[in-house]
């Protein structure tokens, strides 16, 4: 297969680049430091902005930036990009990231698994290319932030850029946002261990109709009152919004929960679930978790019993789940 | 009054799926005013703009508000929201009690209301503090509830006249400067000298003592005025798990004291005491959250807090405010 050459498209018109994450997770900075070197490449022009609601931290949002050796005449959001990057896997499960890129394009995807799997699973035709960002994250930041990683990765994706170049203006946007010198330095390893890291494959997995851009003509005939009723809070699982890869647990075998009821009135989402108790009052079971839990770890620091924990938890990749979403 | 434990059975009408950060203190004060207001009586809350409105009510993010799937015929179960601006939320309480009353005395509504206003410190103390003395001082039956969080939240965390001293914000930065150096408005003896029937400041950290301000102050005479301290984990920058911690211990650390007080009765200061030495040290307050990571620091080692070389003056300067406050607060609890 064809794959598109980013250095060509820019020489003659825009390139066009978009990014899909969680808010907090550090989209915005890859995406300004993206800009910030290009900006500093002779007669380069840049435009780069960040798309979010008021929603906030682990709330999908999207970055877009264009770059061109061409003056840039349009300003609308990036509907067709030839470089797409998905910060989060966990936001891969809401939105397409892939939508609307052409045949050949680049996917960068912040994970820690393969190019093939990765293809397979969100039908992907063209360079896809991994980095694993929060395991670099952990283990020179102390954090699973991957922006770092997958800044790179996206330098990488676009080619023929000088790496100390790159590595200095990432650093240079850190110390704008007064990051301490320590931290500074930990980045700059971060930076460097990235390279090694990033595993590279082209794959043709795409079918018809796959990642087709959507056009919104309206919601139709609409009900008295429908306006609040599409956006009810109860079809927004916030539980999108917990770090990835970690879930709550709850586990009371021998039914120590004394009924204090702290984690019920402490929970800013309300979902303790709980049964009324003759002897204690009220008797917790549980919490709803995979819809609404943020994991806020509140329920875990007030627990007097310690019943409630966080524990790892890998996504599955059900294709089966895929198949019927496309 | 209701037990503890019967408040939280109750079927609060804030719920799931509202887009605030994990572990906002705003969003478990919601869910608390939302279970104590299932008491059968109708609620009409006003919501001034903050991050508690703008992320469960506002367009195009969803409405976090509701009580059942069904609309309910059960009029002690519903209630109404009334979005306004920041300002306007007390006043719009004041206006609806009046009409409510008005609509009671013709006989047009035979039940009663109770009214709720809502709104984030920037909102109450730097855009409508006129509102809100008015409001006061007019003795309006409602329940005014401010979320102290010490920013302007929702548009990146400038500073409020709530902001305690030292704190970086984004318009007090601590870069060049000590941070905030203004101190903060004295609202607990503002709202008590505009004539509030009720004032208290709790935050839902303090469980039973909180859901019992929320149910007396529907029942009080004249205004009552609950001041919520709401830690912010993106605008304080503490680790997750911490709100309730932090609540906690900057109540008993004297930052912002448990304290209820009703007109006529007078009040106390609770769990919280005058003795600096018999309080948690400020420090470890401080130590928590990295608006104040120019002043302290943590030994990796040993775990003890100490101030940053050089910033030991505004450590005692700060303690010293703290000292002040806790009296301050001690003596406003003696006003009759
Ligand atoms: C009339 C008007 N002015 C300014 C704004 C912008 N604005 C929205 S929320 C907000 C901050 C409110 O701060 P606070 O009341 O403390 O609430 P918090 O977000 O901290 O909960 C501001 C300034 C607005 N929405 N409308
Ligand atoms: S910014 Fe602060 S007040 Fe606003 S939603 Fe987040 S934690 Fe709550
Ligand atoms: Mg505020």
């Amino acid at each position: 297969m064809r794959t598109l050459d980013p250095r060509q498209i820019f020489e003659q018109s825009a390139l066009e680049v978009r990014g899909d994450g969680k808010a907090g997770g550090g989209l915005v900075l890859a995406f300004q430091s993206l800009a910030a070197l290009f900006s500093s490449l002779p007669n380069m022009h840049v435009q780069e902005w960040p798309f979010f609601s008021s929603a906030r931290r682990g709330a999908n949002i999207r970055s877009f930036l264009r770059v061109s050796a061409k003056p840039i005449d349009v300003g609308c959001e990036v509907t067709r990009p030839v470089i797409s990057l998905l910060m989060d896997e966990v936001t891969g499960k809401t939105v397409d990231f892939a939508g609307g890129v052409p045949h050949g394009g680049t996917f960068v995807l912040n994970t820690r698994r393969t190019p093939e799997e990765c293809a397979k699973h969100f039908h992907l035709s063209g360079r896809v290319m991994t980095v694993p960002g929060d395991d670099i994250g952990t283990r020179y930041l102390k954090h699973p932030i991957g922006n770092v990683s997958a800044y790179v990765a996206m330098t990488e994706a676009i080619g023929g850029l000088e790496f100390e170049t790159v590595v200095g203006t990432f650093l240079g946007q850190l110390k704008k946002r007064r990051i301490p010198e320590v931290l500074l330095e930990r980045n700059r390893e971060a930076l460097h261990a990235t390279k090694e890291s990033i595993q590279v494959g082209v794959f043709d997995e795409a079918r018809p109709g796959d990642h087709a851009t959507t056009v919104f003509t309206g919601y139709g005939e609409l009900p008295i009152g429908a306006q609040t009723r599409l956006r009810l809070s109860q079809t927004n699982h916030t539980a999108a919004f917990a770090r990835s890869g970690f879930r709550l647990l709850f586990n009371d075998p021998n039914k120590s929960c004394t009924g204090c009821s702290h984690c019920i009135t402490n929970c800013p989402e309300g979902i303790i679930r709980f049964q009324p108790d003759e002897e204690r009052g009220v008797l917790v079971t549980g919490a709803d978790v995979s819809a609404f839990c943020k994991l806020c770890g509140e329920c875990i620091a007030v627990c007097p019993e310690k019943l409630f924990t966080e524990g790892k938890y890998e996504e599955v990749w059900d294709e089966t789940v895929t198949e019927a979403r496309s | 009054m209701s037990s503890f434990k019967e408040i939280a059975l109750k079927d609060s009408c804030f719920r799931a799926g509202s887009t605030l950060c994990p572990g906002c203190m705003e969003s478990v004060a919601f869910q608390n005013i939302g279970r104590v207001t299932d008491n059968g009586v109708k609620t009409i809350f006003t919501i001034g703009t903050s991050c508690a409105e703008v992320s469960t009510l506002a367009f195009p993010n969803v409405v976090a508000w509701g009580r059942g799937d069904d609309s309910s015929d059960d009029f002690g179960k519903s209630f109404s929201i009334l979005h306004n601006v920041f300002e306007s939320a007390p006043t719009l309480a004041e206006a609806t009690r009046d009409v409510a009353d008005a609509l009671m005395d013709c006989g047009a509504l035979d039940r009663k209301v109770q009214i709720i206003s809502t709104g984030g410190d920037g909102g109450a103390f730097s855009i409508g503090l006129r509102t809100l003395l008015h409001t006061i001082h007019r003795r309006a039956r409602v329940t005014i509830v401010i979320l102290v969080n010490e920013i302007f939240a929702n548009t990146g965390f400038q500073y409020s006249p709530a902001t305690m001293p030292y704190a970086d914000t984004s318009t007090t930065p601590a870069e060049g400067a000590p941070g905030n150096m203004n101190p903060p408005l004295d609202y607990i003896h503002l709202a008590i000298a505009a004539g509030a029937g009720m004032v208290a400041q709790l935050s839902p950290a303090h469980g039973k003592m909180f859901v019992k301000a929320i149910e007396r102050s529907l029942e009080v005479e004249g205004t009552a005025v609950i001041f919520v301290p709401a830690p912010c984990i993106s605008g304080w920058k503490f680790e997750d798990g911490q709100t309730v911690e932090l609540a906690l211990l900057g109540a008993r650390s004297g930052v912002f004291p448990a304290f209820t007080w009703e007109r006529g009765k007078g009040g106390s200061v609770k769990d919280c005491s005058i003795e600096a030495s018999e309080r948690p040290d400020v420090v470890d307050f401080l130590a928590m959250q990295r608006r104040f990571a120019h002043l302290v620091q943590r030994d990796k080692v040993t775990g003890e807090v100490k101030p940053k070389p050089g910033r030991e003056q505004d450590i005692e300067n700060l303690k010293g405010w703290v000292q002040g406050n806790v009296e301050r607060m001690y003596s406003l609890a003696n006003l009759k």
